[in-house]
């Protein structure tokens, strides 16, 4: 049977099984954006509180790196929570019958991504009607380069994590929750997001290099760019890095996934590598 | 007509052996039992099916290739730790999983209205799994293995927990699937069931097979025998002289006796004419469960 037709099915369920919990995040953040409008509002008394281009961009994309990490990190929660739950249910055996691992996984990474992203446009959204609501920064020349940044690091970042929370979730024995097997992954997030917040203009060699590379790329370099202190080559560098790191992070996240998914208990990252061979 | 092929499988886990060159097949439209003590291996083969364990050695065959993704969809599967989606509803899962297995949406409800009335469960449909009951929540799981009437249905323990109308109720459904051509391959600990429901059965005793065929050879090829006799004021004494007998239980006239080695029937019939008067005499093979007991060394 046709691939994809399997994996817009898993899509399809997956986005089923969470449209309340969407919904509930979608109406808090609502609520917490009109909020914070109105106190911003309140505070200024309607005063102008103009920034130039370029301090909206850093104020924007200080709040980028925020709404990024914070989304990475939930979303690959709910992939890790998901992955246990199938395993908690013991349906997954009868699901993988049917659906091969790797299809499986790429069907819940890409149903809880779209629900992610739509949480990133929607968080960014109210970052830009807040500011607009005290005419902070001006539209949309400052910000329009920003919110791409900020949406296209999310989608290289989550293809980058997803596989790997994904795996993390196999790893965990059906009682136990994700949290212990994920934390390794949260930590690399943790690192990229203070280096991505303490990123100043012309940073040193180290920031540098952690823009560059994958794993920390998708929250250090989006401040860098508002900082105009990347260049093209650079920011052309580490997409391509993080788009190539990405891939073999999906490749082995799915391995890790298969072999670990039909073990009970406790599975080490080692034995779900060696257990994997012969699923794909 | 041969279908389903395993063929010299093996695999440890650690130290232990779960199958150690197990072979044996199943054909269309036979519902073959699949017999062992627990740890002799069974759900290991079952899964190996599926594809869900790496074996060391051996290959799994439908119709004479190796098993891939397309051919899997035409199988259905109830594992042994019963598994649904708890808080999806009971007809949209087995919809669900009836598209998993390539069937257009409309077909697959349809098919599943009609298998979930089968099942008792038309009144059910729009429940949550998880609000079933256990008995209720295997039906589901049995609907999620049968939607999409697959060629081949391998079904580990399925009466295990089954009330005795559920069970019977499930040996009649799989009967009827194999009657329409329908392999079916099912695990068991109750002997009877399998006795009275399959005409085959592959027996294995520590990941390999001992004993497999049908269940009247199995039976037949036993060196005991059972003989049930009557024989009016014949008392038990006329009994104790004969070779290799034992006598199990006497009720009165009624002896019954085990025949552990080769005996002369016409020798035994005359021997119990001289003690009285024979009003039965019926000589039976050992039931499934002694073969069963013979076969894995108990």
């Amino acid at each position: 049977m046709n691939t994809w037709r399997t994996i817009r099915l898993v899509i399809g369920r997956d986005l089923r099984a969470r449209r309340k919990a969407a919904a509930t995040v979608t109406a808090i953040t609502l609520i917490l954006a009109v909020g914070g409008i109105v106190i911003a509002a309140l505070v200024t008394e309607g005063r102008a509180a103009a920034l130039s281009g370029e301090e909206a961009d850093r104020v924007l994309a200080s709040l980028g790196v925020i709404i990024l990490f914070m989304a990475l990190v939930t979303t690959g929660g709910v992939i890790a929570e998901g992955v246990v739950e199938e395993k908690r249910s013991r349906v997954v055996e009868v699901v993988l019958g049917a659906v091969a691992p790797r299809h499986l996984l790429m069907g819940k990474a890409a149903a809880i991504g779209l629900i992610g992203l739509a949480e990133v446009l929607l968080m960014v959204g109210a970052v830009i009607a807040a500011g607009l609501a005290v005419d902070a920064f001006p539209l949309p020349q400052a910000t329009a380069g920003t919110l791409t940044a900020v949406v296209g690091w999310f989608l290289l970042g989550y293809a980058f994590y997803a596989a790997m929370y994904g795996a993390a979730g196999a790893l965990v024995a059906p009682h136990e929750n994700s949290g212990s097997a994920t934390f390794p992954v949260t930590l690399v997030l943790i690192v990229g997001y203070f280096v991505g917040l303490s990123v100043r203009p012309s940073g040193n060699l180290l920031v540098l290099v952690l823009s560059l590379l994958p794993p920390t790329a998708p929250l250090t370099m989006p401040l860098r760019i508002a900082y105009g202190d990347a260049s093209a080559w650079q920011v052309a560098l580490s997409v391509v890095l993080t788009m190539v790191a990405a891939y073999g992070m999906i490749r082995l996240g799915a391995r890790l996934y298969a072999g670990a998914l039909m073990r009970g208990g406790r599975v080490s990252w080692r034995d779900a590598w060696r257990n994997a061979a012969h699923l794909g | 007509m041969e279908m389903l092929r395993l063929e010299g499988l093996a695999k440890r886990f650690g130290d232990v052996v779960a199958l150690d060159d197990c072979s044996f097949q199943v054909g269309r439209g036979e519902m073959v039992g699949f017999l062992g003590p627990n740890g002799a291996g069974k759900t290991t083969a079952m899964r190996s099916i599926f594809g869900l364990v790496a074996l060391d050695r051996g290959s799994v065959d439908w119709q004479d290739s190796p098993i891939d993704r397309a051919v899997r969809l035409r199988f259905g599967y109830m594992p042994e730790e019963r598994g649904l989606y708890p808080r999806m509803r009971v007809l949209e899962q087995v919809v669900y999983f009836g598209r998993l297995h390539g069937m257009a949406r409309a077909q697959a409800s349809t098919a599943a209205h009609r298998l979930l009335s089968d099942l008792d469960l038309a009144e059910r449909w729009q429940d949550r799994v998880q609000d079933l009951s256990h008995g209720n929540q295997q039906r589901v799981q049995l609907a999620v293995a049968m939607v999409h009437s697959p060629e081949l249905l391998v079904l580990d323990e399925p009466f295990s927990g089954l009330d005795p109308v559920a069970a019977a109720r499930l040996a009649e459904t799989l009967a009827e699937r194999a009657r329409a051509g329908t392999a079916v391959l099912f695990s068991s600990h109750q002997l009877d069931v399998v006795e009275h429901l399959c005409e085959d059965v592959v027996i294995v005793n520590r990941g390999r097979v001992v004993l497999a065929g049908r269940v009247e050879d199995l039976r037949a090829a036993s060196r005991r025998r059972y003989l049930e006799v009557v024989v009016r004021g014949g008392g038990t004494g006329w009994a104790q002289s004969v070779r290799d007998a034992t006598l199990v239980s006497h009720n009165g006239d009624r002896l019954r006796l085990r025949l552990d080695g080769p005996f002369d029937l016409t020798d035994l019939v005359s021997r119990a004419a001289r003690a009285g008067e024979v009003q039965e005499f019926s000589l039976t093979p050992p039931d499934l469960s002694e073969v069963f007991m013979e076969a894995v060394g108990r």
